[in-house]
């Protein structure tokens, strides 16, 4: 999926539809917005990145005193202090990450607009740009506009989802809200004494088998947890059992299936 | 201008980083026109002149569009280079930023290595210049630099009409090289030796003979009439690049992201 934040012609328009009680139809020029996207970067690759954002200070006009105060809050809350002087082809994946980020926040945007921003980062960067992402948005009160598969990610972060599949809106709201949608659902793993005969539980769908293990979905509505047990440990000899709610991207997986896409 | 300064400066400083790359290249700028020069030279040594003209007045007509050329090549080759800037995508994150696109897209590349290229036109203009029998004053040198300055927008207006079509093709165009190539290689012999309808193209479609041959004819002390209007006539160069700065708005106005 492309980012919202490309230049769109008002006819290509139906993202923006889709999410027009969110952004304003045109989005004012000047200092309003910033992107981070994974394939074109804002910073220059072959010098030190303070050189990157000293430049983006003199194209955004960003008075000096406002940038040393960025750009100080940047550094401490991404960790940038050992990096700033290194040449950016010379970052790792997750570091060069956080100095995009830290670049397109040097002057101060109202919206940002983030294009995956933990796709393929170690999970030390990870955690360090979903914590700032979200002190962004409650300190600095910075609409934060997340595209992303990653659905850790949307857990940690979103408060507000919009679904979109082939061009059309599927879903407006919470995460709980949409968790509620299928909310009855459980999975259900269950480990056992070696068994040949396959399960045959009433009520629950089978997602895996082997002789050891069983993967198992279940609509607690319909029947209960006690009762499939019950019919479990009559077939086999239960080692353990897991039950979890549904997975935040099988519940996505799930609202695809339902709406046919 | 500022910006552009500093633009500059980021860019050189990026190219320096592969310092060996970057003088290899720029002694192979130095011996690219040096080969096409060696060949005006043996031409000329074998047939004497050319139509009345002499091998050192080619050579000055030959180092001043070569010069503007260079120089174009290495100023203005964020508009030669444009559609790399469209297919990456990076054009929008150029739109959404409150500065001019010309000037941004002017400060998103520069070629140094072309700087070689320019040192070999100054050779030949400096060797030219010291060979002819000019009756040199004031406004004959501020005739050779506007010819200069001149030359430098054509090449740089062709450069901003193709980065337009860029808008509707996406991929570069390599036809723009026949104009600019073609015309550099064309511009660099006396245009009267040339057929009436290539005289009328580069004098009044893309005047190429406007920053070069026709003022030559002044600085050379071979014209009749007021010179003034010799003098004046490189700034047809500037005036080639008003339509083409206009056509570039309106591909601005008419872009609709590639996607990504």
């Amino acid at each position: 999926m492309s980012s919202p934040s490309g230049a769109l012609a008002e006819d290509d328009a139906d993202l923006l539809d889709a999410g027009s009680s969110v952004l304003p139809r045109r989005i004012p020029h000047d200092r309003a917005c910033a992107a981070v996207r994974h394939k074109n970067a804002e910073l220059w690759w072959d010098v030190p990145v303070i050189d990157s954002y000293e430049l983006l200070r003199d194209i955004y006009k960003v008075p000096d005193a406002v940038y040393r105060a960025n750009l100080s809050m940047l550094t401490e809350t991404l960790q940038l202090q050992q990096l700033l002087h290194t040449p950016v082809r010379q970052l790792s994946l997750g570091q060069r990450m956080r100095c995009e980020i830290a670049a397109s926040l040097l002057h101060g945007p109202r919206i940002l607009f983030l294009d995956e921003p933990t796709i393929g980062l170690d999970a030390v960067s990870k955690l360090a740009v979903r914590q700032f992402i979200r002190t962004l948005n409650e300190e600095k009160g910075v609409t934060v506009i997340l595209t992303t598969h990653d659905m850790s990610d949307i857990e940690a972060l979103a408060e507000r989802i919009l679904l979109i599949g082939k061009g059309t809106l599927l879903y407006d709201g919470s995460l709980t809200r949409l968790r509620g949608r299928f909310g009855t659902r459980r999975t259900i793993t269950a480990e056992y004494s070696p068994s040949h005969r396959p399960l045959d539980i009433p009520g629950a769908q089978t997602v895996s088998w082997s002789p050891e293990r069983a993967i198992l979905s279940v609509d607690t509505s319909q029947t209960p947890i006690a009762e499939l047990l019950a019919s479990l440990s009559a077939q086999v000899e239960l080692a353990d059992v897991a039950i979890e709610p549904m997975p935040v991207d099988e519940v996505i997986a799930g609202l695809y299936r339902e709406l046919r896409l | 201008m500022n910006l552009y300064l500093k633009y500059l400066s980021i860019q050189f400083r990026s190219q320096l980083q592969y310092r060996a790359s970057f003088w290899l290249l720029t002694l192979g700028q130095f011996f690219i026109p040096f080969s096409v020069f060696a060949g005006l030279y043996l031409l000329f040594d074998r047939f004497g002149q050319l139509q009345s003209w002499s091998f050192f007045e080619v050579a000055l007509i030959f180092g001043v569009i070569h010069m503007a050329f260079s120089v174009s090549e290495c100023f203005a080759r964020g508009f030669d280079a444009f559609s790399s800037l469209i297919v990456r995508g990076d054009f929008d994150r150029l739109l959404v930023r409150p500065r001019s696109m010309a000037l941004q897209v002017l400060g998103s590349q520069f070629e140094f290595t072309r700087f070689g290229r320019m040192l070999q036109s100054a050779v030949v203009l400096a060797w030219a210049i010291a060979n002819l029998p000019i009756d040199w004053s004031f406004a004959k040198a501020v005739t050779l630099l506007l010819m200069i300055a001149c030359g430098v927008l054509i090449f740089t207006g062709i450069y901003m009409l193709f980065a337009t079509m860029c808008f509707w093709t996406v991929q570069g165009l390599e036809v723009a090289n026949v104009f600019t190539d073609g015309g550099r290689e064309m511009a660099q012999y006396p245009l009267n030796i040339y057929g009436r309808w290539v005289k009328m193209f580069f004098t009044f479609v893309i005047p190429f003979g406007c920053v070069n041959y026709l003022p030559m004819l002044y600085i050379l002390g071979r014209t009749s009439g007021p010179s003034i209007g010799y003098m004046a006539m490189p700034l047809a160069g500037a005036l080639f690049m008003l339509p083409c700065l206009l056509i570039w708005r309106i591909g601005v106005r008419h872009y609709r992201s590639v996607g990504s």
